[in-house]
């Protein structure tokens, strides 16, 4: 006998991993990794979770695995769709917590399986509610929100000018536009104020998809991605810059992947072009703002922000983890402390899945929120308008709230010299 | 037909096809032989009454998500329902039903374990790790802390070595992995063993819901105020009712456990560097060691842990197979097969031995430790294994992981989907030696089915050695593409060892066959009077029995 006899697989799949939903589901180990933080990285009984969706509804089909077991029952058919079964598969905040720790163990995409069960429902007929009336809306108006196109820009600030022959394009997105617009109003004007001409799409701007993509509503978010890149191909700009993380994945992965026409422009998070400013030396911060905070990983400017591949060393692109934190700690006066769940592993705010189960948006943001607290930090600050919005609603005063462009234009002098000068070429 | 139709019609025809050669996922309990719907609704009656709707479910969804094992291909079935108790009154109140309307308990913790998955109608699974999972004491001065069953290793761990405290060791399933049915179920065999013995061993008490809804407390948890500090007596060790290898939770639900800690000379939170899955970790070097020798041979590795046993020097040990080590180490498939398979860069290491030590009392007792540790290596012509950028990785991420606070069994496991064990043995060194020969019997029975079965382990076995290697445990897996006739295969293999063992009357590969018929009827007659219904996870502890008499009889047949 040799001392090696090699058997190997008779399947190449094994060797060349490649996403299809039954290879996933059949492949998952049920080692129950998608439920906890990796070992090293515990720190305490209290935060040592990661999973919203199984900490709200405690049944393991709430879990990751449990979700695997129901996608391989329900492509065998030996489970039949029903309208709680899909109730239990969108009470998930898609954050990707579980995608990550699997990663650690297998070549495998669970978060895509839980994406497209969620398309499969939607093809089944099977929509909830609440879904279908977001759904309508972005189809009548382009955003999810039911307001109209023409007020998405009204919360430009008046001594803010747009220069149309500018070559990048500030993408503000649904939610800093109709809900938080002090964060959009915060972006123009340290954009302003270091001389950094812009222009917006206006009411031509759509939803950048990801919402509908995330309910499985494949189709729609194609729709809607293809829109805005026709648009700004249009516009002729370079780059486009976001203030929501999940628009910056929509045009970075989402639309790479799916989308017919193809991007001529860069896309960087706002955080990613600070801190190429910061580089640049054209952003410097003077003021002190007197402040204890703790930052929270946004998922899509985390561990969502990169596509993956197998042996990948890292999930998400490590810049995103860091810059932030660089740009944080230049602030003068302003001392940033860690939460115990942080970078990939960095536990969700609970706002995807805020279209139909508040109940448990809500306690998601909270147990966030406690975890903040148990730092000492007086304040929460994120770099998405979606996480701000809802650690807003769940806060009760309790905390401050802040998306990092408003603590930024805090800690800048005001310059009135590029308001003058592009006044007069906006005109 | 609309767009929408087509395009689902297309996809699950497209599912159904892959599938159909990759899994059997489980029946939907309507179709199991003796399914009663009239019993079905008056069970979910009593459990509703006893824990209130929102702790209760018999959706096939919520009950799919049970049916898996960690092998997930082995025995799916769906439970009738699953239960959530929030307190020992919640688990006695579905005790006493269970025996009332004649109906299965299985208590699941991670619920990795094939044993503990349903086996037929009526079967009621509780699922203890949701709403019971507080670290209830943690006591820095007499070392111990009582948990419930939904505190994993990685939460008591890190809760411990805020006080300078440690627990007995996580098992190789993971940290994830809860500490209670780990140690009472699966014994929780470790590399850290070798100082602090088996997971029972560390138990100072008990709190039980026995099979007729009665609470036993065992040791001085007996005692008013549940103090659990020992659980030797008085009269029989009851411990050993609960406990051992083979249980799983039949003589019992564990609802707390008062679990001993140990010396933590280390940081308060452990030490990780960069992101998963490449994240390290750096212990103080004047605290903590890490050894990777390499030895002539098997031989000579198992007669250094004689002497390195003797000299009672060491923390954490185990020797892996090259399998192994790159399993754990390995961060993509694509990067598993070209080292392993195609560069067999692991074999280089082999016969490989892992070595921890801890300045447990001083840094004089480290450097002690040391000295010895390389003297006796040297002796039995060990030597270190050379550093390159793979052996200086490997210490960092995965190394200390044994025996800490993250171990992940499922990496071995990621070029087949699945693994099934087909030995087990414990005893002394040398035994665990002939056992794990590549030339043994048992190993030549093995190798038969190589291919079709993937890979074969070609250096032994990995060994833990136990109590200052006093004995030892191994255990010996086969990897079966996951494939239901793969499994298949595999499990063929395990029957073959257990008949040849019968035939050779060799009770060395597969624990727990050859107990005596004494033995046998004194288990049986235990569970038949503390459970007379069979309702706690029955037929265990009887499987193994029956699984022996039958090869035995097949063979007085043939003779």
């Amino acid at each position: 006998m040799s001392d090696f006899m090699v058997g190997l697989p008779t399947n190449s799949r094994w060797m060349e991993y490649r996403y299809s939903l039954p290879w996933v589901v059949q492949a998952c180990s049920r080692c129950t990794n998608c439920k906890h933080l990796h070992g090293w990285r515990v720190k305490s009984h209290r935060f040592s979770t990661i999973c919203p969706s199984l900490d709200y509804y405690l049944f393991d089909s709430h879990s990751c695995q449990g979700r695997m077991d129901i996608g391989l029952a329900l492509a065998s058919g030996k489970l039949k769709l029903t309208n709680r079964l899909v109730e239990s598969l969108y009470q998930c905040t898609l954050c990707g917590a579980c995608d990550v720790m699997c990663k650690t163990q297998n070549d495998m995409e669970p978060l895509k399986v839980l994406i497209e069960l969620r398309e499969i429902c939607v093809l089944a007929g099977f929509e909830l509610p609440e879904h279908k009336a977001f759904i309508d809306s972005i189809n009548k108006y382009g955003n999810p929100f039911g307001q109209p196109p023409e007020k998405r820009y009204i919360w430009m600030p008046k001594d803010v000018y747009q220069v149309q022959s500018a070559e990048i394009l500030y993408f503000a997105g649904c939610t800093t536009s109709y809900l938080r617009r002090e964060i959009a109003r915060a972006t123009v004007k340290i954009m302003q104020n270091v001389g950094i001409k812009f222009k917006v799409l206006g009411s031509n701007e759509f939803c950048c998809g990801k919402p509908a993509y995330k309910q499985g509503y494949i189709q729609i978010a194609k729709k809607m991605i293809e829109h805005n890149i026709k648009a700004i191909n249009n516009m002729g700009v370079k780059l486009v810059v976001t203030s929501c993380p999940g628009c910056y994945t929509s045009f970075s992965i989402f639309a790479d992947e799916y989308s017919k026409v193809k991007r001529k422009f860069e896309v960087l998070h706002f955080s990613q072009f600070v801190d190429q400013l910061m580089d640049e030396g054209k952003i410097t911060f003077e003021k002190n703002v007197e402040l204890k905070a703790t930052y929270h990983d946004p998922c899509e400017l985390g561990r969502l922000s990169k596509a993956w591949r197998p042996g990948d060393d890292i999930l998400g692109d490590p810049k995103n983890y860091e810059t932030p934190r660089k740009i944080l700690n230049r602030i003068p006066g302003l001392q940033l402390v860690e939460m115990e769940r942080i970078k990939e592993y960095s536990y969700c705010c609970g706002s995807d899945a805020g279209w139909a189960f508040p109940d448990f948006v809500l306690r998601t943001s909270i147990h966030r929120l406690e975890e903040a607290k148990s730092t000492g930090a007086e304040a929460i600050i994120t770099w998405c308008p979606t996480c701000a919005n809802n650690f807003l609603h769940a806060s009760r005063g309790q905390i401050k709230i802040y998306d990092a462009a408003q603590i930024i234009q805090m800690a800048m002098e005001e310059m009135k010299k590029y308001e003058q000068e592009f006044r007069f070429i906006g005109k | 037909m609309s767009k929408n139709s087509d395009l689902l019609e297309n996809r699950l025809k497209k599912y159904a096809e892959e599938l159909s050669s990759l899994s059997i996922p489980a029946e939907p309990v309507e179709s199991y032989e003796g399914y009663d719907q009239e019993k079905h609704e008056t069970i979910k009656r009593g459990l509703i009454s006893i824990l209130g709707e929102k702790y209760v479910s018999d959706d096939p969804w919520v009950t799919q998500a049970y049916s898996r094992d960690y092998s997930t291909i082995f025995n799916q079935m769906r439970p009738e329902f699953v239960v959530l108790p929030g307190s020992v009154e919640d688990v006695q109140a579905v005790v006493r039903l269970a025996n009332r309307l004649k109906f299965a308990v299985i208590p699941v913790g991670t619920s990795l374990s094939a044993t503990c998955k349903a086996k037929g109608p009526n079967t009621v699974i509780l699922d203890l790790a949701k709403r019971m999972n507080r670290i209830l004491l943690l006591d820095a001065k007499n070392m111990y802390a009582v948990v419930e069953p939904g505190v994993t290793y990685a939460q008591l761990h890190a809760e411990a070595i805020k006080v300078g405290l440690t627990h007995h060791g996580a098992p190789s399933s993971g940290s994830q992995s809860k500490v209670i049915a780990n140690v009472i179920g699966m014994a929780a065999v470790n590399a850290k063993g070798y100082r602090y013995g088996i997971g029972p061993d560390n138990i100072l008490g008990l709190e039980v819901v026995l099979p007729n809804g009665d609470i036993l407390w065992i040791g001085s948890a007996a005692m008013p105020e549940n103090r659990y500090f020992w659980g030797e007596g008085p009269g029989p060790d009851l411990r050993g009712l609960i406990t051992g290898k083979g249980s799983y939770g039949s003589m019992g639900i564990v609802t707390k456990m008062a679990y001993k800690l140990h010396p933590w000379p280390g940081p308060s939170t452990w030490p990780a560097e960069g992101c998963l899955p490449h994240i390290k970790t750096k212990l103080p070097h004047d605290l903590h060691r890490c050894y990777m020798f390499k030895f002539p041979s098997y031989r000579r590795l198992v007669d250094a842990l004689y002497e390195i046993g003797r000299c009672e020097v060491g923390y954490a040990i185990h020797s892996i197979t090259p399998h192994q080590a790159a399993g754990w180490y390995c961060r993509s498939n694509k990067q598993f097969f070209q080292l392993y398979f195609g560069e067999k860069y692991f074999h280089k290491w082999a016969p490989l031995l892992l070595v921890h030590i801890v300045a447990l009392t001083s840094r004089k007792q480290l450097e002690y430790e040391e000295k010895v540790l390389k003297q006796v290596v040297k002796e039995y012509g060990g030597e270190e294994i050379p550093r390159d950028d793979i052996v200086n990785d490997f210490i960092e991420t995965t190394a200390v992981e044994w025996g800490y606070a993250d171990v992940h069994g499922c990496r071995t496991m990621r070029y087949t989907g699945t693994y099934a064990p087909i030995m087990g043995t414990m005893g002394p060194l040398d035994l665990i030696y002939d056992v794990g020969r590549k030339d043994s019997w048992q190993l030549q029975v093995r190798d038969r089915y190589h291919p079709p079965l993937v890979d074969v382990v070609p250096y032994d076995a990995i060994i833990w050695p136990m109590e200052f290697c006093h004995w030892a445990n191994q255990e010996q897996s086969v990897f079966p593409e996951k494939a239901p006739e793969k499994f298949k295969v595999a499990m063929d293999v395990r029957s073959h060892i257990m008949r040849e063992s019968i035939k050779r009357n060799d009770p060395n590969a597969v624990q727990g066959m050859f107990i005596s018929e004494v033995t046998q009827n004194l288990i049986i007659r235990i569970k038949n009077a503390f459970d007379p219904s069979q309702i706690s996870n029955p037929p265990i502890p009887m499987d193994f029995f029956r699984e022996y008499s039958k090869f035995k009889k097949e063979l007085e047949d043939r003779n």
